[in-house]
């Protein structure tokens, strides 16, 4: 028995299909069209997704290259401007300690009532954090303190001016003012004394 | 002949679903960034101009 003989059942089954003409053209459209499917995804994505990822990551190394070249001419200019802004810096760090520094703040207030010929009756600090763990994740970087000062409405004047306007940033927040006699009066204030903790 | 219009019409649907499929994956490689977060935080614009006029003014302070 040949081999043609042997699978002769095989192609009288195909045959009646393979025959049809409508069979043999939609045939190829069908095959196609998988054909097109299997090729887009296993082959085509692939590609156009490398081509795009590499285009995009050319554009961005590029902008990143120009930013970086901003930024190092950014900073050779900071630098020079640092070097010119160097001998103020000390002032910056006196009005703004990098920690509450209560004594600053306490010579500023003794210095500025006698310099205002005011008597400093009191003052005092509360809930000053003195440990770098706690004043740098203080939520308000301030120490807070109230003072009692009596003298002439001129000279108490002069002293809340001058306190507001030391070398230590000092903002004043409430005054209350007891008339003692025709010419002195008697203030109690509240005050804040700012600082610059580095944030970790 | 219901059979063959079946299998035309899971061929185009598989068809459009590759072409999706490919349009889908380009937009997702597309907006993908290949940027670090380190780099980009680098190469952050930064002003480098200081105010020396505040600066003095501190400084003159008493």
């Amino acid at each position: 028995m040949s081999i043609t003989d042997r699978y002769q059942r095989y192609y009288t089954y195909l045959e009646p299909v393979v025959a049809d003409p409508l069979v043999r053209g939609y045939f190829s459209l069908v095959a196609s069209l998988f054909l097109i499917a299997f090729f887009l995804i296993f082959a085509l994505s692939p590609t156009i997704n490398t081509i795009l990822s590499l285009r995009k990551k050319i554009a961005e190394q590029q902008t990143t290259i120009a930013a970086l070249d901003a930024k190092i001419s950014a900073l050779v200019t900071a630098h020079q401007n640092y070097l010119s802004a160097q001998p103020y810096l000390p002032s910056l760090l006196a009005a703004l300690p990098d920690s509450p520094m209560p004594q600053t703040a306490t010579t500023t207030l003794t210095n500025v009532a006698s310099g205002s010929a005011v008597i400093l009756g009191t003052a005092q600090f509360k809930d000053i954090n003195l440990s770098a763990a706690q004043y740098e994740k203080a939520a308000s970087p301030t120490v807070g303190f109230t003072f009692s000062v009596s003298g002439t409405m001129v000279n108490v004047r002069q002293f809340v001016t001058a306190l507001e306007g030391s070398r230590r940033y000092i903002r004043v927040n409430t005054l209350s003012i007891a008339i003692k006699d025709n010419l002195n009066v008697t203030v109690d204030g509240r005050a804040q004394a700012y600082y610059y903790a580095k944030q970790k | 002949m219901r059979n063959r219009n079946s299998w035309i019409i899971f061929a185009a649907l598989t068809f459009l679903v590759a072409l999706i499929w490919v349009a889908v994956t380009a937009v997702g490689s597309l907006r993908k960034t290949t940027v670090s977060a380190d780099v980009a935080k680098a190469a952050a614009p930064m002003d480098p101009t200081i105010d020396v006029i505040f600066l003095k003014t501190l400084n003159a302070r008493s």
